[in-house]
């Protein structure tokens, strides 16, 4: 998969968990640049990112992600893992 | 119909919500000891770890099965108690739904009032029928399994859990003051996140969170609690009341 093919349906999955139908994820989205981005949702978010791409993020490695764009790093990491 | 005066001599502990981790872990513990109580172990559906144990301490362990969220079921088996098997000498009380993250404005109320039928309408019915003979005992034991949560600022989007423990604590400690004079000592004990089947519904990465800030780097185990239960349950405890223990590491004073 390609980096734009993640972003956007991480976009999707975003979109859903913090119920923002208009939402739009970029590489340098974060938490303090997207509204109701808070703990709960993160884990929410985490959770449906592990679901949708049968991968299992280590806490460490969650807490080094400054952005979507390291998050989309760290899937393909996991996927090519796989 | 039971007699009051022997079952004074035996002791007979009442757990409800039995067949938790927790449940099975205080049973075990209880059921090894040298003189071990008689065990009567409620549950919803009397799960196959509950089974396992009844079959490794049948003389010991009797299973009693109730719907918490029914109040004509909780008083049936509260009947049952007091007709087969007499006047429990303590009683620890386990049972919750499993618990859930969300944020206040997601807060449910009909799963609120279930987990309210679950956590506290049935110590109310329970303890209605049972605390007013336990006072006749020598000796009686009310424990009540709280959280953390009700120390201090409680953790962000556990609103219903945090609102049924306090209310619980509340119970606890109107019991305790209320029935102070008597042989029945009313206490609890609050853990923090405690690494059982009753989080299988909160993400997994939510839970290695908990335990990274945790000092010890992990939560709870169900082990962790056995010797302040044991404590509360002993008579050591005969000067202790209305109190709840913390159980979290440091976490909260």
């Amino acid at each position: 998969m390609t980096n734009d093919e993640i972003l956007a349906e991480l976009q999707e999955i975003f979109r859903d968990i913090l119920d923002q139908p208009d939402l739009v994820l970029t590489p340098e989205s974060n938490a303090n640049n997207v509204e109701d981005w808070d703990s709960l949702a993160h884990i929410n978010l985490v959770t449906s990112i592990e679901k949708k791409y049968k991968i299992k993020f280590a806490l460490g490695e969650l807490q080094e992600l400054k952005n979507v764009g390291d998050m989309i790093d760290l899937i393909q990491v996991k996927l090519a893992a796989k | 119909m039971a007699n009051e005066t022997s079952s004074a001599t035996q002791e007979t502990i009442l757990i409800t919500g039995a067949s938790s981790d927790i449940g099975i872990a205080l049973i075990r513990h209880l059921l090894t000891k040298p003189a071990p109580p008689i065990i009567l172990a409620h549950s919803f559906s009397a799960g196959h770890k509950l089974q396992t144990l009844q079959a490794e301490f049948p003389d010991h362990l009797k299973l009693l099965q109730a719907d918490f969220t029914d109040p004509a079921s909780v008083t049936a088996m509260a009947d049952t108690i007091l007709t087969t098997h007499g006047v429990p000498t303590g009683f620890v009380h386990l049972p919750a739904l499993r618990l859930t993250y969300d944020r206040f404005t997601k807060f449910k109320w009909d799963r609120f009032t279930s987990d309210l039928a679950v956590q506290v309408q049935s110590a109310v019915i329970l303890l209605q029928k049972l605390l007013p003979k336990m006072t006749k005992l020598p000796s009686g034991r009310v424990i009540f399994v709280l959280s953390s949560v009700v120390h201090g600022v409680p953790p962000k989007f556990m609103s219903m859990y945090t609102t049924l423990k306090y209310t619980q604590l509340g119970l606890m400690r109107s019991l305790a003051a209320e029935y102070a004079a008597t042989p029945v000592r009313v206490n609890a004990i609050s853990p923090s996140m405690v690494d059982t089947q009753f989080l299988l519904d909160i993400p997994e990465v939510a839970t290695q969170m908990a335990a990274q800030a945790n000092p010890l780097g992990r939560n709870a185990k169900p082990e962790d609690l056995i010797g302040a239960l044991d404590l509360l349950l002993s008579p050591a405890a005969d000067y202790i009341n209305g109190i709840t223990i913390p159980i979290a590491a440091g976490t909260v004073n």
